[in-house]
């Protein structure tokens, strides 16, 4: 169990950190907010808050002290509330150039999960454990809204390539953006459900599910923003026919 | 949003060259557009060529105006061939920031 969760959590990790070294380095030459918000959002929510939220668990599991897991439980917190502020601000640039809705909706979120962080830094262990999750669960409205995004623009695109008015490639990054996103929702929904009705240590048939969900994320991301060329070749023969 | 000048053009064309009254001729595009991913809003000349050629001959078929084929392939040579001035869509201006993401 623990190597499934170790595969499912290190193809994501590995992916997530992949791809956001990607587009911070994408922007260092374009300076556009996009690549740097999403490359940012990766490397912090997907990639060194993941890592925390494994490190968290072998350390529980191995029955770390708590004045061990605080900090790493916090680096999780805060790493995971900055990605997905920084994936709201991508997916307002991208999808949304200037409407104003956006702003006061991240901005509330952005309050609530500093005020969870901080609450959560300085309480007794039963009440930061409330204060963690009413943090993490401000991410849902985020990537729920950028997998909404991107899955409805995917749709669109696949319509114009059909008739060659769009890219298949971009149309397949769309839709593996948007199923990553999907599972990014599904994976925190189940580790919170998974906490409500068992505690904090997730049982193994839950655990493996999530490592399952890691994996399909992994792949995604992989697919949709590091295609193989056979990929490629058959996303353009498909929409060519 | 105002409909894109293109829409409005290919529309009063439809409209001259078939038995289809306004409303059907904007209703018909509007439909094909649809189908084609595409909005009246940002619809530019290149893309509505597309349209004229290879979506709405068989929706004109549907409703029954005959020699679909060659009325669609005169709007969109005479769109071809003028100048409109329309913004990109949101559609394609997010399509262009993810293709950069491959690069």
């Amino acid at each position: 169990m623990f190597l499934l969760q170790l595969i499912g959590e290190a193809a994501f990790i590995a992916a997530s950190l992949t791809l956001g070294a990607k587009l911070v380095l994408l922007w260092r030459r374009t300076r556009e907010v996009p690549e740097l918000a999403i490359g940012l959002s990766f490397l912090l929510g997907g990639g060194i808050a993941y890592l925390a939220w494994f490190a968290l668990a072998v350390g529980a599991a191995r029955g770390a002290s708590a004045s061990l897991l605080g900090p790493v439980l916090l680096l999780g917190l805060v790493c995971t509330c900055l990605g997905a502020i920084a994936n709201g601000v991508g997916i307002a640039r991208i999808f949304r150039p200037g409407a104003r809705w956006p702003l006061p909706l991240l901005g509330g979120l952005a309050l609530w999960m500093a005020g969870a962080a901080a609450v959560g830094a300085v309480s007794a262990p039963e009440r930061a454990s409330v204060a963690f999750w009413a943090g993490i669960l401000a991410i849902l409205p985020i990537y729920g809204w950028a997998a909404g995004e991107a899955l409805v623009l995917a749709r669109t695109l696949h319509r114009r390539a059909r008739l060659g008015l769009a890219d298949p490639v971009v149309v397949n990054r769309f839709a593996q953006w948007g199923v990553s996103g999907v599972i990014v929702v599904l994976m925190t929904s189940l580790s919170f459900a998974s906490r409500l009705l068992h505690g904090p240590l997730m049982p193994p048939g839950i655990s493996a599910l999530n490592a399952g969900l890691g994996v399909v994320a992994a792949a995604a991301i992989w697919l949709g923003f590091f295609p193989p060329r056979a990929l490629r070749e058959r996303l353009a023969s498909a929409y060519a026919s | 949003m105002a409909d894109s000048p293109v829409f409005d053009r290919a529309c009063s064309e439809l409209e001259q060259r078939t038995s289809l009254d306004r409303l059907a001729a904007r209703g018909t595009i509007r439909i094909a557009l649809k189908s084609a991913g595409l909005d009246v809003a940002g619809v530019n000349a290149a893309q509505m060529g597309v349209v004229l050629r290879k979506v709405l001959p068989a929706e004109l078929a549907t409703r029954g105006i005959e020699d679909a084929e060659a009325v669609c392939a005169a709007i969109a040579n005479l769109l071809a061939g003028m100048s409109f001035e329309v913004a990109q869509d949101r559609a394609a201006e997010a399509a262009a920031t993810i293709a950069r993401f491959g690069s």
